[in-house]
């Protein structure tokens, strides 16, 4: 209850009383008051009457006496009526103007021995107070008097019900007093209790006006104090909060955010879990209540591998209060294995008593897959430099290797071109000629395994190269092996060098054939595929490239592979042959190639239970180019144009100029792009046609171009290289638009192109 | 809420003793319809319970209403002393007195001689106690009064003149009186007028108004009169016993002793003086003592010579 209300209700209440108690009082003493006199001068009166009747009564003058009577009543308006009884009993005289009322003679006793006596009378008139009084003492007569009590009391009723009313009215003044008296005496309560709200609420910054009596004023002043006092502890310590707030939020972010489990356990011989931070949960997969509840999942959670070396390394840390650090292996819930750093250090108290442990579980599983990929990445990367070496050399090589077998092949050809009749002579030279294609191939199984060989990709269907080359796949894998192909019929198209998807072929063909001495079943196979995340993650590739594939498959049911020799199948020279039966090429050009088309290999194989090689190259959209392979060309294709021929190599350049002359063309040659040039300027006429080598020294045959190009703008250009250069060569894909004549090439070849370049 | 709860409480508390005050006691009532009227009257007669008390009859000498107080009071004391009841019972003469009396409507009665004679010739009263004066003495006088200042100084000189009696039946208003005249040869045919007054008080208004030239009154009243100068006393008779108190035969004894022994032990210049009012304006100022028959001997042969007893 409010201070107030009890204020004004105590108030009230005391009012209450006070004027109840006035008002009982008041009515008693002053209505008994009012009475008793009103009784008095009744009584009086009747006094007076009987001593001025009383000589009528014994004179028995009963006319005066009645006379008399009758005067008294008409002056007294609360006098009903008056009669007189005298000693005998008879009625002496009354105030009635008509009879006697029987019914009042005998109404109100007199008894002996009483002077006088009352009764209350209902009449007609209403209350009547009937008074009888003896005659005199000792003598029976009686004088009565009727006196009104309505009349007589009107008076005393009146001041009553007046002395009620007011006091009603000064009641309720009284309590509206009270309300406003107490509202002004609880004011400065109520004003402090708006203040303690205040603080209660928060606001310490409220004050309250200093002013009142000097108590009052001294508690709001205090009041006012006590508030600024708080204000300056609350605002520090706020501050102090929500530093540690702060702090506590870092820690605790720093605690469960981090992928670290941190974790406080006892001394006992259980390791009882005190604390363990929510990321037991997302790391291992229990629930930080499950943890706590049983302290043997730590232990049944080690890696089989590590136990033993992990308890050994707790009993030796914990107890000794060393430093607990330690790499060791757990497993989820799920069983899937999770690599952990602990670290774990003995907490003592303030009087050096070790009382808990507490550590962190990094999980470094990641790290851990790192370095394990790291590892394998330097192996990658060793692989990759010693190919890169290889094909930088096999580049090298190539290039000369090529020119001198232009030249021998070319010679070759033109010597068989022109009849021999030497039997053992054109065999001599046919022997020259395959020697040389067969170099041709190596070197270019160098060039393809190096990732050196220029590549000419066109969007092509894989199941045509295989339907075209089906027959001499059969031939190579010989009559015990069978052959059957299952092809995607509505297989997706790729973008490839064709000649290197046959080289795949052939290459992986021949490694099934060869893990087959006994025969066996090969198949080819080839489907559309899509590769998602997971496809490349279980694979452990990095370079993810989910989407569309072509899958390109061939298996055999040889004798297997195991898991070493599947981990180098693709390295360049390694074979599980012979020696003299593998180059140990075939697979890692296989593997080249697939790179170069930015395509995946890989191999699937088990010892006794054959092997499948899957290659999967991305799909593209387009129509199957025109096959430029097996475009024909004339016999002998020839022409009257002007070539000029830019060769630094003396050998394939005259090889050249001889091919072409014979065709009929007109020749320029130079020895490189410098000299190209001054022989142009010298040269009066148009040029239809430039054959250049790119690599040369002095000016490459780019730049050379790029100086007679304005010259003659009508001159077409072929390039002549075997090996990969920048100068014509994107990522080993010649730049779209360019003529180009791989070396090394045949006089037919090198007629062919000249031809078709000179025609488009 | 609670507030005004509290207040209407608090109100009602309040009022509740306003109620409470407001309500008067229950007084019995009785209901009375003063239209119902009867014209003949003589047949009401008021109901009383004083029919077991007893009735002192005394015959009015002065002012009823004096009387009726010096009386009342006396009849307290008797009242205390014998435990007995007594009402009171107004004469309006001597006569109504002896009637009284002598019919048993009072059974005692304040008596001059002359009257107690009367009513113990008529009814054999017997007289109980004999009044004292204020010097306790049992005897008293008349007195012949004049008006202060009238020429009369000897009863001699009342011959032809006119004389007022008191009461006829009254010993100190008549009888002595007239016996004093007589002694004095003046006889009552030697009047020119006498009447009576009925009282000692009317007798000496009478001389005083000048409506007679002398008249006969008791001595206390002639001598207070006189010591108020309104009155000259001409001649005061020989002592004769003073008034009494008269019992009806009929009152049983035990009752009789009570009463006298009451009367003879009452004081009133001593210790019973303080309850009585005007005492000193009766003929018992002093008291009451025992009777003797012989006291009434000299007045009972002259109430015999004017034949008084006889008459009625």
């Amino acid at each position: 209850m409010r201070f107030r209300t009890k204020q004004m209700l105590v108030f009230s209440l005391l009012m209450a009383l006070i004027c109840s108690a006035f008002l009982i009082f008041s009515l008693a003493f002053y209505k008994n008051s009012m009475v008793e006199k009103a009784e008095y001068r009744r009584a009086s009166l009747t006094i007076h009457l009987h001593n001025d009747i009383i000589d009528m009564v014994y004179t028995g003058d009963v006319l005066q006496l009645t006379a008399a009577i009758k005067s008294i009543r008409s002056d007294v308006t609360y006098i009903d009526y008056i009669f007189v009884i005298g000693d005998n009993g008879h009625l002496l005289a009354h105030t009635f103007d008509t009879g006697f009322p029987s019914e009042l003679f005998n109404v109100n006793f007199l008894p002996a021995g009483k002077l006088a006596t009352s009764k209350l009378l209902i009449t007609d008139k209403g209350r009547v107070k009937d008074f009888a009084i003896r005659t005199a003492r000792h003598m029976p007569g009686e004088i009565h008097v009727g006196m009104n009590e309505e009349v007589f009391y009107k008076q005393i009723n009146d001041s009553v019900k007046m002395t009620i009313i007011m006091t009603i009215v000064c009641l309720a003044i009284g309590l509206f007093l009270v309300y406003v008296v107490s509202g002004y005496l609880s004011k400065p309560l109520k004003n402090l209790s708006l203040g303690m709200e205040k603080i209660e609420n928060g606001d310490l910054k409220y004050r309250l006006e200093e002013k009142g009596d000097y108590e009052i004023l001294n508690l709001l002043r205090g009041y006012n104090r006590m508030t600024e006092s708080m204000l300056v502890s609350t605002t520090r310590l706020q501050q102090a909060k929500e530093a540690l707030i702060e702090s506590e939020a870092k820690f605790r972010t720093l605690v469960e955010k981090i992928p670290t489990i941190t974790y406080t356990a006892a001394l006992d011989e259980y390791g009882t879990t005190q604390y363990i931070s929510p990321q037991i949960e997302s790391i291992l997969g229990f629930t930080q209540e499950e943890f706590k509840a049983n302290n043997d999942i730590w232990d049944k959670q080690l890696h089989l591998d590590d136990r033993n070396r992990v308890l050994k390394e707790t009993a030796a840390s914990h107890p000794n209060d060393i430093p607990f650090v330690s790499e060791y292996r757990m497993l989820k819930k799920t069983g899937r294995t999770v690599w952990f750093r602990d670290e774990a250090v003995v907490v003592k108290n303030e009087a050096g008593e070790p009382i808990f442990v507490q550590g962190m579980m990094i999980d470094i599983t990641e790290s851990k897959q790192a370095e394990k990929e790291k590892k394998k990445l330097e192996a990658q990367l060793r692989q990759s430099q010693k190919m890169e070496a290889v094909g930088t050399l096999a580049g090298g090589v190539a290039h000369d290797f090529n020119n001198l077998m232009t030249v021998i092949i070319g010679n070759a050809q033109l010597a068989l071109m022109n009849v021999i009749k030497d039997e053992s002579i054109r065999e001599g030279i046919e022997e020259i000629k395959k020697a040389g294609e067969k170099a041709t191939s190596l070197t270019r199984q160098l060039l393809a395994f190096s990732r050196k060989q220029i590549i000419k990709p066109e969007i092509m269907d894989l199941n045509i190269g295989i339907n075209e080359t089906e027959k001499m796949l059969k031939r190579m894998i010989g009559e015990d092996i069978e052959f059957q192909t299952v092809l995607e019929p509505e297989l997706w198209k790729v973008y490839a060098d064709s000649g290197q998807i046959d080289q795949i072929i052939i290459n992986m063909v021949v490694n099934a054939r060869d893990a087959m001495p006994q025969g066996g079943l090969l198949t080819i196979e080839t489907a559309n595929a899509d590769l998602d995340k997971n496809y490349f993650r279980e694979r452990g590739i990095h370079e993810e490239k989910p989407g569309h594939y072509v899958m390109l498959a061939v298996s055999d049911t040889g004798i297997g592979m195991d898991k070493e020799t599947r981990e180098h199948v693709f390295d360049p020279f390694f074979t599980t042959k012979e020696v003299g039966k593998g180059t140990g090429l075939g697979l890692s050009t296989a593997y080249g190639i697939v790179k170069q088309n930015n395509g995946f290999i890989w191999v699937y194989s088990e010892p006794g239970k054959g092997t499948t090689f899957k290659v999967y190259l991305s799909k593209v959209e387009g129509d199957v180019e025109a096959e430029e392979k097996e475009r024909t060309c004339a016999e002998h294709p020839g022409g009257s144009e002007t070539v000029l021929i830019v060769e630094d190599d003396d050998s394939l350049r005259n090889f050249a100029q001889k091919a072409l002359r014979q065709l009929g063309y007109k020749l320029l040659v130079a020895e490189n792009g410098e000299d190209a040039l001054k022989v142009c300027k010298e040269h009066d006429g148009q040029i239809d046609l430039m054959i250049t080598d790119v690599v040369m020294p002095k000016m490459g045959g780019r730049e050379a171009v790029e100086r007679l190009q304005p010259l003659y703008p009508r001159m077409k250009v072929i390039y002549m290289s075997g090996y990969t250069d920048n100068a014509i060569v994107r990522h080993g894909v010649l730049a779209p638009g360019l003529n180009f004549l791989e070396k090394p090439f045949t006089p037919k070849k090198l007629a062919c192109k000249v031809r078709e370049t000179l025609d488009n | 809420m609670k507030v005004f709860k509290n207040f209407a409480v608090v109100f009602a508390i309040f009022l509740f003793f306003v109620a409470v005050l407001s309500c008067e006691k229950g007084e019995e009532s009785r209901k009375v319809d003063l239209d119902k009227r009867v014209s003949d009257v003589s047949q009401l007669v008021k109901t009383t319970d004083m029919g077991k008390s007893l009735t002192f009859c005394f015959d009015r000498r002065i002012d009823p209403s004096e009387e009726i107080k010096i009386y009342g009071v006396f009849l307290d004391y008797l009242e205390k002393e014998t435990g007995l009841d007594f009402t009171l019972l107004f004469s309006k003469s001597y006569q109504e007195a002896i009637e009284n009396i002598g019919a048993g409507k009072a059974q005692f009665a304040i008596m001059g001689g002359l009257s107690f004679l009367k009513a113990q010739h008529d009814y054999g009263v017997r007289m109980l106690v004999k009044g004292l004066g204020q010097n306790k003495k049992g005897d008293y006088q008349a007195a012949i009064i004049v008006e202060k200042n009238s020429p009369i100084k000897q009863l001699c000189q009342l011959k032809g003149c006119c004389f007022a009696f008191g009461s006829k039946h009254s010993t100190q208003g008549y009888l002595i009186p007239r016996y004093m005249l007589e002694k004095e040869g003046v006889l009552l045919g030697d009047l020119n007028k006498y009447f009576f007054t009925g009282s000692h008080w009317n007798c000496a208004r009478a001389v005083i108004k000048g409506d007679a030239l002398a008249g006969g009154i008791q001595d206390a009243l002639a001598f207070r009169l006189e010591k108020d100068g309104v009155i000259r006393i001409i001649a005061l008779s020989d002592y004769h016993p003073r008034s009494g108190i008269a019992v009806n035969k009929n009152v049983p004894e035990e009752i009789v002793d009570k009463v006298k022994t009451a009367l003879l032990r009452f004081d009133p210049a001593g210790k019973h003086k303080d309850g009585l009012i005007n005492w000193d304006k009766t003929e018992m100022l002093g008291g009451f003592t025992d009777f003797k028959p012989q006291n009434y001997d000299v007045l009972k042969k002259i109430a015999e010579k004017y034949r008084l007893l006889g008459d009625s």
